[in-house]
């Protein structure tokens, strides 16, 4: 957990993430820290989390929690984290390998078939991993916390030959349930999504700019415009939305990523430029 | 063009609200729809993308009682297995409408045309064409679809809505008789999503004859002295006498004096033909 970066999103013991839609984007800059940073806030203040993976391991988040202080395997044994390997269950739809008996994977069984996707062609392809994640979330509710989901991120879907449409439905079934954005909800929705602004990627634009209509906080990762730095490693746009979609507040800081810790300044403040 | 419309003034059948990441359209959609229920005793409106809860927060309790949703969004796919289908519910209700009375609202048709757009031009033509549609007022986000989509709509609605910045709304309204009227207005929205004023924008009109261009500034203007001459000083100075310059009267003709010298070659001379450059290579 990042306390420079709560102090800019706002977020302190009181202030309540609840019934938010978190957008976290990365633009030519890899924005995984950011995830890392609310998996081990949420854990911290012992909401429920249901992670579904698509970008990295377990053990990836696992060692980099273990560094921001959170121990996401005993989080695991206790049932406050239920990690879906999306990763993993995708390749092993393809291929299936012994390790189907031995999944890291919380819910082996039924992934069986939410992953299906990957191999079938069926007409509603993410219906199964909905139904899964709302189990696995209606498990979480049981401990009456309030509940937040993280997905990162959404585009090995598209990668995997799904529609930009099927993805929209997937996230929107995801929003009902949790009901974000929403003001009397406790519940929480964090996507991750890339948006590279040098590469045109039509079906990934359309389920960002979903995300960013959806959400009523975005959070933007960029990589800086003169290239690359050893000491500012980007810049992260914040923008908080009401109701309606109109922008409340924006927030602009430029980052620098170290071993235990995210740095934050004003732009153009760096110790290196001054 | 915002008030005719709502008031009916200005006869439009379909009208669509478009809007982007930059400038959502929701605040003003919740406007079309609150002034609507001032007029209308019932609007129909179908969700699509957000929660009933959602939508009618901040609408008056008066207006909240006029709108009859139709939720498009909670089970879209039928994946919960509720098989509530609210476009086909929506249009039996709006035939079964008396003649003119309903207006209709849909919140948004992105959802609808990420799925078909072919199903989206016959649900729109279906409304449209029913006697107990007053008029169908959409909202859609343009960075969501391929211009070609956006394109169709525009060539299917009758009034075009642009939602600009600092709630400045671009309306393009095509009337029954060809003409296209294109009006800017800004709108102030009360907090229950009434509408507080909306003032057109004006362009400033240019002055008859185009535009004129502005002529480079003469430095010869404003001068302390005159740069050319009249025909008396022109006479005057074509008779002044330069103190160096003589008068042809005061040439005296040079008379020869003393002998001439002739030169007549002889014999003797050396006088060489060729050319005694010839050998140089110039």
């Amino acid at each position: 957990m990042f306390a420079e970066l709560n102090s800019v999103l706002d977020i302190h013991q009181n202030c309540s993430l609840d019934g938010k839609f978190i957008l976290v984007t990365d633009n030519q800059v890899d924005g995984n820290f950011i995830v890392s940073h609310f998996l081990s806030l949420y854990l911290k203040r012992n909401n429920s989390v249901c992670f579904l993976a698509f970008s990295q391991s377990f053990n990836h988040y696992n060692n980099i929690g273990l560094k921001l202080g959170i121990n996401c395997t005993r989080s695991r044994e206790q049932k406050q984290l239920v990690f879906i390997d999306g990763l993993k269950a995708c390749l092993e739809s393809f291929v299936p390998t012994r390790s189907d008996r031995t999944s890291s994977t919380d819910c082996r069984n039924k992934s069986d078939c939410a992953f299906n996707f990957v191999s079938e062609v069926t007409s509603s392809p993410l219906r199964n991993l909905f139904i899964l994640v709302k189990e696995q979330l209606g498990i979480l509710a049981s401990r009456n916390c309030p509940t937040v989901l993280i997905i990162d991120d959404v585009e090995p879907l598209l990668d995997l030959g799904l529609s930009a449409a099927d993805v929209v439905d997937f996230l929107n079934y995801i929003s009902v349930y949790l009901k974000v954005p929403c003001q009397t909800s406790t519940n929480c929705l964090l996507v991750r999504t890339h948006h590279d602004t040098d590469i045109d990627d039509e079906r990934c634009n359309i389920v960002w700019t979903h995300c960013v209509h959806k959400s009523n906080l975005s959070i933007c990762a960029s990589g800086l415009a003169s290239g690359f730095s050893k000491d500012v490693h980007g810049q992260i746009d914040i923008k908080w939305k009401d109701i309606d979609g109109e922008i409340e507040k924006e927030e602009s800081r430029q980052f620098k990523v170290e071993e235990n810790s995210l740095r934050l300044f004003a732009i153009g403040t760096s110790a290196a430029v001054l | 063009m915002l008030e005719k419309i709502l008031s009916g003034a200005e006869d439009t059948k379909f009208c669509i609200i478009e809007d982007s990441t930059e400038q959502p359209s929701r605040s003003i959609f919740k406007l079309y729809v609150s002034e609507l229920t001032k007029k209308n005793d019932e609007v129909k409106l179908l969700l699509t993308e957000d929660l009933e809860e959602n939508f009618l927060s901040g609408l008056a309790e008066a207006a909240q009682g006029r709108i009859t949703i139709y939720d498009g969004y909670t089970d879209s796919c039928n994946w919960d297995g509720t098989n509530c289908n609210a476009a086909e519910r929506l249009i039996n209700d709006v035939k079964a409408s008396p003649v003119g009375k309903v207006p209709i609202m849909i919140c948004s048709l992105s959802p609808l045309l990420m799925r078909s757009s072919a199903n989206v031009y016959r649900l729109l033509h279906l409304l449209t064409s029913c006697k107990g549609c007053q008029v169908v007022i959409a909202n859609v986000h343009i960075d969501m679809h391929d211009d070609s989509v956006i394109v169709q709509l525009e060539y299917l609605a009758s009034t075009i809505v642009r939602v600009k910045q600092n709630m400045e709304c671009s309306t393009q309204h095509k009337k029954p008789t060809g003409k296209v009227i294109k009006k800017t207005e800004v709108l102030t929205i009360a907090d229950d999503y009434s509408l507080d004023s909306c003032k057109e924008l004006v362009a400033l009109k240019m002055p008859p004859g185009g535009t004129t261009v502005a002529e480079p500034p003469n430095p010869a203007a404003n001068l302390s002295f005159s740069l050319t001459l009249r025909e008396t000083e022109k006479e005057a100075r074509s008779q002044l006498v330069l103190l160096y310059t003589h008068k042809r009267s005061d040439i005296v003709p040079v008379v020869p004096s003393g002998g001439q010298i002739f030169y007549q070659p002889d014999e003797a001379d050396d006088f060489d033909e060729d050319d005694p450059d010839d050998d140089l290579d110039i």
